[in-house]
């Protein structure tokens, strides 16, 4: 009865790293992902990842360390049974990684800046990182379950969005969630070349009757709140419709992709969307008619102990998002985001006004209408691209022009100087947005936190040290990290995966049961292989 | 307004002041002399 009470899950980070050598450009994609592999392995206690031995790596903690198929470094966390110990693993990936780029950047005095961050989006090169998360399920299907939990991880974004800003346009758009723009379907298999909001891949990773739900639009948070709230309301609305999807009956979305993007460009969070019976509904709302089918199970006792503060702090979080959004800019990631950069805004004397200028200036239509027809640009005028830039500013300054702004200003040097500034304006709030972040007291988010102006904190998440050395105290990724941990001290080589490890004489530990906390090893049979992809 | 008010509002008008001082350090510490020239060496950091 315990075990079906547990719900398991796990999550994967994605890092962007990169290194700038000392003459300010950038060192080899190769060099910097093979370097941090090098001094992962040197550092680490590790058992090599089965499908790359070279390239990947389970630690002591029951995670997994790798460079992944996207070209990445990414951090799984262990199996856990709590948000708590979910959001403990995730920030000890975050030190690991962390006291890894530090051993990286000690080995490679020749690189000024190592630079490591947990980021959405890098809205100037158009990349995307983010973070799936793996649930178990008992009794669906992924592919069944999908049109139940669809409009609930739509509309999470109010709280689970990184914010950031809009790829799709030229101009400056904050989004609450900057991933948006990058799903282009509602369920597939494949993660790499499509972006689903989850992921319809069959691959459980355990015995049956055991199947794994792969979440594929997370972004990586900062804010232990934010990550609390998505992995325990997660965790609680895939159990209730696993046990029967039925229960959201009325809740399917006519266009699942077209909704997400609405919701994210609304930090209002009053945007209303269309569901396929024709009702229209607010991310709020949905959110909240997930909550009270996960309330109504709270009595019935076969949800976890934490189900009741889960869902007391997801009311809480909907209640302030429903009074005032910018109520949350201490607490969840892209409200704090969206006050720093509107004070970044202000800082450089531009008000909303002028950026709205600036973004009808800068949108393809504008300066279609306003370049010059197939004539080269006039001398000194620089390149074809900033020559349109150029004359889109006009469009930019033309409002100034009837409100008696000085003819001095209205000079093609003023124009050029007002571009010149939207450019460079631009240009920092993008790698603020990316060094968002950035591990190490750089990250605009850790150094906001270090100086006590965040209220993320969420209590009973602590224990940070020994979770980057040990696994959690239950089911299969404490046996997996106990493992880990005697061969690497015994110097026994051994390869490993995420539902079972092999030793050098070919004898395997079977972890395909999630819950299993007994060490059981056995000649290897015929059926049993040992799973790392994630 | 009572002393108790005039106290209370003193505090959150200091409690303000110390985010946006907060907030300006934090991105003045983040910030480079030189983004444009930062994103572009960046710009091979994995990613899709």
């Amino acid at each position: 009865v315990e075990c079906e009470r547990r719900c398991l899950f796990g999550s994967e980070t994605e890092y962007a790293l990169a290194a700038v050598q000392a003459d300010g450009g950038g060192a080899s994609h190769s060099d910097v992902h093979r370097g941090f592999m090098a001094s992962a392995r040197a550092m680490l206690p590790h058992l090599p990842d089965l499908t790359a031995p070279g390239d990947g790596m389970f630690l002591t903690n029951g995670g997994r360390l790798y460079y992944d198929s996207g070209l990445r470094i990414e951090y799984a966390t262990p199996e856990v049974t709590d948000p708590a110990d979910l959001v403990r693993y995730v920030r000890a990936g975050d030190s690991i990684v962390a006291d890894v780029v530090r051993h990286l950047k000690a080995a490679r005095p020749d690189w000024r800046e190592v630079f490591c961050s947990r980021t959405g989006v890098d809205s100037m090169h158009r990349t995307a990182w983010g973070t799936h998360e793996s649930v178990l399920l008992r009794w669906c299907s992924p592919q069944a379950i999908g049109e139940a939990l669809t409009p609930f991880l739509v509309s999470r974004i109010v709280y689970a969005g990184c914010g950031g800003f809009d790829v799709r346009r030229r101009g400056l758009r904050f989004l609450v969630s900057p991933r948006a723009a990058f799903i282009t379907c509602a369920v597939s298999a494949d993660t790499t070349r499509q972006r689903p909001i989850h992921s319809s891949r069959d691959e459980p990773l355990a015995r049956q009757p055991y199947r794994r739900l792969h979440i594929a639009c997370g972004e990586p948070l900062c804010s232990d709140v934010g990550l609390y709230l998505r992995a325990g309301a997660t965790a609680l609305v895939v159990r209730v419709l696993d046990r029967d999807r039925g229960v959201a009956a009325g809740l399917t979305l006519e266009d699942p992709v077209a909704a997400l993007h609405a919701i994210a460009e609304d930090p209002a969070c009053r945007r209303r969307v269309r569901m396929a019976n024709g009702r229209r509904l607010s991310a709020l709302e949905i959110q909240r008619t997930y909550l009270e089918l996960v309330e109504v199970q709270l009595a019935t006792g076969w949800l976890p102990d934490w189900a009741e503060e889960v869902c007391r702090c997801w009311r809480s979080a909907l209640d302030g998002l429903s009074e005032d959004p910018m109520s949350q800019s201490h607490t969840l990631d892209w409200a704090i985001k969206r006050a720093v950069y509107q004070r970044f805004l202000e800082q450089q004397g531009i008000d909303q006004q002028e950026w709205q200028r600036i973004n009808r200036a800068l949108n393809p239509a504008a300066l279609r209408r306003v370049a010059p027809p197939r004539r080269p640009p006039p001398a000194g005028a620089g390149d074809e691209p900033s020559h349109g830039w150029i004359r889109a500013i006009a469009e930019i300054v033309a409002p100034w022009r009837s409100a008696g702004v000085p003819a001095e200003r209205r000079s093609a040097a003023a124009e050029r100087s007002a571009l010149e500034r939207a450019r460079a304006c631009r240009a920092r709030l993008f790698e603020l947005d990316l060094r968002w972040g950035e591990l190490g007291p750089r990250g605009v988010f850790e150094s906001l936190d270090a100086q006590g102006c965040l209220q993320h904190r969420v209590e009973g998440c602590d224990g940070l040290e020994r979770a980057k050395a040990l696994p959690p105290p239950t089911g299969r990724a404490h046996v997996r990290g106990e493992v880990v941990r005697r061969f690497s001290t015994e110097k026994r080589p051994g390869i490993c995966g995420w539902d079972a490890i092999r030793d050098v004489n070919g004898v395997v530990l079977d972890l395909s049961d999630p819950f299993g906390e007994r060490e059981h090893w056995s000649p290897v049979g015929p059926g049993l292989a040992v799973s790392g992809s994630s | 307004v009572n002393d108790d008010d005039a106290a209370a509002n003193l505090e959150r008008l200091r409690g303000a002041a110390r985010l946006l001082a907060a907030t300006d350090e934090a991105i003045r510490r983040a910030l480079s002399n030189d983004s444009e020239r930062f994103l572009r060496a960046a710009r091979q950091q994995g990613g899709q």
